[in-house]
């Protein structure tokens, strides 16, 4: 064994003294035998020949030696490397493109789906992951969130779950500090025992909460999450008992929660940093709350049960539900897995990537295919030569073997490289949107698959020639001059994978180019309202020091007062809506027009203002008049509603001085969501011009605002203040904040941003999709490029004879041009074709991503085919121009 | 008349050479012309065989090689055994020994 060793090493190590010596070894064989031929009489030259002739080849014989000397296995690995190397330094353009396309495929395909898996793809880290599901009532098909009496219910009649939670978020202002005066706005998750236990979640210190807890008064307990700790109390072990204050309300810490409860569950990007118990308020249990949903629910099944199983039993509880109470007529309930919830929105978008990026992979492939395909075909004249002049199978079929995966590695390597680069950017680039992209990272598996993908690709067709010329005659090869014989079918066959490569790019380039017109819309159209030079704010007056509505009013009034008098503000408003997206509904009725069921009353989006909101927010009122100071809460209440609200209501009358009721009618319902037991009548005084308000894809809705001093009845602590400068919005920010902070200073602003970024950030995933998958159109059009210049630059090196002869006879360039060109011609309509089909059968998946235009669209269409044809034509042009440049004589003279 | 020659058999060519190296040290042709003189020129190792052999066995341990003159006065190739090599030729001797026993019972027996 260490005598093998120590050859191989020395074999190795000393290769080329081991070589000297051997020819040294020979060479004294070859003159002895000569000296003894020499004795029997003949002439030292006959004696050398005739020696020579008798041991054939020294240099088989060398070969021989090396073929059985240890380690030459290895040594035969590194002459083939050498070799490979040495060919692609002879051609680099073509291994540039082998190691570039593999490089971009892999890079991109490990990138995108490190992605998926990140956000989409992995299970879920609870224990249970696989028994959680999301519970929602829905409403015409639409999620819109479970009630308190839903839960109660579901919680009580199910028979197939082991728990069902409700929770909640709320923005609300916390400050560690016993002054109060270090609060900032967070959303704090409300939650009960039963959430916890459901995800499996144990705390890390302390406890959780108790059943008796979650009652009104004793719910003064917190949890709080690793974070918080961390970053508020650098981890101090005896956290537990100290006081947090939540909406100026002091809150015992009783534990401490680990970082595993993701932020999706709340629509958040991080995990929530406090939680505390979720009490329903007094009306929430009462029967007539029941309409007012909007809470989250999370169930975990007993063990074997299935979705569909639970779904039909809770289905079967809120039909009964339906029945006794009419404001659950047409609310439906849906069973989801857990991991759903984790996408959200973001579900088409992602699979539309993963489309997309699967796409570019089978462009990569064919390319590649059709490249190595052209090359070794092209070299079967030289296989042939190097079988007659004595090469083994194996051996040639080695050599190709290696000169396909040296390269094939190198571009693997360049991918994985990439993709590592590209995950890391991604990360930072992350538009803020896309939930768990923070724990991005590169997944081997997904990175191993690419990598096995590509390699075989290039393994399958770069041997195939290969090994079809290993069975060769070589006699035969060589006979036809190694040229036409491959055969028209390998022709079409790389004909065929150039169409393919054209179709799929198609798709892409129309894909992309449909995206890229839906962001131009979303992000160009009139919103109704001026977006430049305005800024927005959040803030929360607790009802602990604003228990009253008019204490709102006038802190709302003297904030207004002091940030118009900054210098730069041109005005100011406080408000409860803005465009472009407002979710608050409210149930109305029309004076004049009674109801007589419950499913009948309609519902408007809702907001109320300071009666500075039009002009701030650049609404022009088109009928009517606006809100004005002498609107006061002694004077009749008045309401501004937009024009569609106009169109669907009032179509043919006047809707100047008709009044509406704010509420569900108390006859049918005593207690309204919104209203309770109140009703508060307001009159229309004017008419606002539409401007978005169920956001930037969806038309106006009707919409109906009023004065919070009006109706004070919803004049809640929860307001944003919008600022319109002279000067540029972002200089005001830290202004507005610090009159706000005058007034109280343990209120924080929060959400503070532009308008302009507001509205950057309603797009920044479509606009990170779509900068992606243009990207992706780039590259797929690139590799087609190549391709077909491949395939035209081959035909034209192939036909030079028949070129040539056609030029002899008389045929002027431009035959010759469109004799070429043509080819590339038909690959283009032909790959036009059917990648407008496949365009087509794709566009129902497309329709739901775009705005303002069809999946369909011909202008797009049109185009991209357009785009695709001519740059067919021009990757001809370059084989074009050389073929009609062929010198006929010498085409002829060559063969 | 040069007497009748034989392809080598399997596994013969191993065993030949051991025993040409058995007495003393031989170069390469040595090794050629010694197997020849042994067997009577029945068997004649030609030097694609013979090389490839002589290195295989250095690299398996069963010969080592040292570099001296050749009666024409030229750098050779000496090679012999080595212990191992001895060791192995005793064992191939034993099985050769009794292939041919058995050989020589079987065609006599019909």
């Amino acid at each position: 064994m260490i005598s093998r060793f120590r050859a191989l090493w020395r074999n190795l190590i000393h290769r080329d003294q081991m070589d000297q010596d051997l020819d040294e070894e020979l060479h004294a064989y070859v003159e002895l035998v000569s000296t003894e031929k020499v004795r029997t009489g003949m002439s030292p030259e006959e004696a050398y020949r005739d020696t020579r002739r008798e041991i054939g080849g020294t240099e088989q014989i060398k070969q021989g030696v090396r073929d059985i000397r240890a380690g030459a296995l290895l040594d035969r690995l590194v002459q083939d490397i050498r070799f490979a190397l040495r060919q692609m330094r002879k051609s680099p353009g073509f291994y540039a493109i082998v190691v570039l396309v593999l490089a971009l495929a892999i890079g991109a395909n490990a990138s995108i789906f490190s992605i998926l898996n990140t956000v989409m793809l992995r299970p879920l880290e609870f224990p249970n992951a696989d028994r959680l599901v999301q519970i929602t009532s829905t409403k015409n098909e639409k999620p819109i969130g479970v009630s308190g009496p839903d839960w109660r219910d579901l919680a009580t009649h199910n028979q197939t779950f082991e728990k069902i939670a409700i929770y909640d978020q709320w923005r609300k202002n916390v400050s560690t500090s016993p002054r109060g005066d270090d609060a900032a706005e967070v959303l704090v998750g409300l939650a009960p025992q039963e959430f916890f236990e459901a995800l499996g979640i144990q705390p890390l210190m302390g406890r959780l909460f108790k059943t008796e807890e979650g009652v009104e008064g004793r719910n003064h307990v917190a949890l709080i999450t690793e974070a918080f700790w961390k970053t508020h109390y650098q981890r101090n072990p005896k956290i537990l008992g100290r006081t947090l204050s939540i909406n100026d309300q002091p809150y015992t810490i009783i534990g401490v929660l680990p970082a595993t409860i993701p932020g999706w569950l709340h629509g958040a990007q991080a995990q929530l940093p406090v939680f505390e118990p979720f009490v329903p308020d007094p009306g929430t249990f009462s029967e007539q709350s029941r309409g007012g949903r909007g809470n989250g629910a999370i169930g975990l099944l007993k063990p074997g049960t299935t979705i569909g199983k639970a779904q039909a039993d809770l289905a079967r509880i809120a039909q009964n539900l339906a029945a006794m109470h009419p404001v659950d007529r047409g609310v439906g309930i849906s069973v989801a897995p857990l991991a759903t919830m984790r996408t959200g929105d973001l579900r088409p978008l992602l699979l539309l990537l993963m489309g997309a990026v699967g796409l570019i992979l089978l462009i990569a492939c064919s390319n590649l295919a059709a490249l190595l395909l052209a090359r070794n075909t092209a070299r079967q004249r030289e296989f042939a030569m190097r079988k007659a002049l004595g090469a083994g199978t194996t051996a040639l079929v080695r050599q190709v073997l290696t000169e396909t995966l040296v390269p094939s590695l190198m571009g693997s390597a360049c991918g994985l490289a990439l993709a590592c680069g590209a995950t890391r950017a991604l990360r930072t680039a992350d538009p803020g949107k896309i939930p768990q992209l923070l724990a991005l990272t590169l997944d081997w598996r997904v990175a191993l698959f690419t990598l096995v993908v590509g390699l075989a690709t290039c393994l399958l067709f770069g041997m195939a020639p290969a090994l079809l010329s290993a069975r060769l005659d070589p006699a035969d090869a060589l006979k036809e001059g190694g040229r036409t014989s491959s055969g028209t079918s390998r022709q079409g066959f790389r004909k065929l994978l150039v169409i393919a490569q054209i179709a799929l790019s198609m798709m892409l380039l129309v894909g992309s180019g449909l995206l890229i017109q839906t962001l131009e819309r979303l992000e160009n159209q009139d919103l109704g309202f001026r977006v430049d030079h305005l800024m927005r704010g959040h803030f929360y007056l607790p009802p602990a020091q604003y228990p009253m509505a008019d204490m709102i009013t006038r802190f709302c009034d003297r904030l207004t007062e002091r940030i118009r008098a900054l210098p730069g503000v041109r005005d100011v408003s406080v408000t409860t809506v803005y465009p472009p997206s407002d979710r608050w509904r409210m149930m109305f009725s029309i004076d004049g027009r009674p109801l007589s069921r419950l499913e009948d009353v309609p519902a408007t989006i809702f907001g109320v203002v300071d009666a500075n909101y039009l002009p701030t927010a650049g609404i022009p009122v088109v009928a009517g008049r606006n809100f004005s100071d002498s609107d006061r809460e002694t004077t009749m209440p008045v309401a501004i509603v937009n024009q569609a609200f106009v169109k669907q209501y009032f179509p043919d009358v006047d809707p100047i001085g008709q009044r509406v009721e704010l509420g569900a009618p108390a006859s049918l319902i005593p207690q309204d969501v919104w209203m309770g037991t109140e009703r508060e009548t307001v009159t229309i005084a004017g008419v606002m011009r539409d401007n978005h308000n169920q956001g930037l894809a969806l038309p106006a809705a009707p919409q109906l605002i009023a004065l919070f001093r009006q109706v004070p009845k919803v004049n809640f602590g929860f307001k944003d203040v919008l600022v319109r400068s002279d000067v540029a919005p972002e200089a005001l920010e830290q202004a507005v904040a610090q009159q706000l902070h005058a007034l109280d200073s343990r209120l924080p602003l929060s959400e503070v941003e532009t308008m302009s970024e507001y509205l950057d950030d309603m797009t920044a995933v479509k606009r990170f999709t779509t900068v992606i998958l243009a990207c992706f159109a780039g590259i797929g059009l690139l590799l087609a490029v190549m391709g077909i210049y491949g395939v035209i630059a081959y035909l034209v090196a192939q036909r030079t004879q028949e070129i040539g002869i056609r030029l002899a006879l008389g045929a002027p360039q431009s035959a010759v041009v469109w004799l070429v060109s043509s080819q590339g011609l038909r690959m283009a309509l032909a790959g036009v074709a059917i990648g407008l089909v496949g365009t087509v059968l794709a566009a129902r998946s497309m329709t739901s991503l775009l705005y303002g235009i069809s999946a369909l669209d011909p202008v797009t269409m049109g185009l991209a085919s357009i785009v695709l044809i001519a740059i067919a034509l021009g990757a001809c042009v370059l084989p074009a121009r050389n073929a009609a440049k062929i010198d006929p004589i010498q085409a002829l003279r060559t063969e | 008349m040069p007497s009748p020659q034989f392809d080598l058999l399997q596994g013969t060519l191993d065993v030949l050479i051991l025993k040409s190296l058995a007495l003393q040290e031989l170069h390469g042709m040595g090794t050629s012309r010694r197997i020849s003189q042994m067997t009577n020129g029945a068997f004649e190792v030609k030097p694609g065989s013979l090389f490839p052999a002589l290195h295989r066995m250095e690299d398996a341990g069963w010969l080592t090689s040292t570099w001296g003159e050749s009666e024409t006065n030229r750098r050779a190739k000496f090679y012999l055994l080595t212990k191992k090599g001895k060791k192995q030729l005793q064992s191939e001797t034993e099985r050769w020994e009794r292939i041919s026993l058995a050989m020589a019972a079987a065609l006599e027996t019909s």
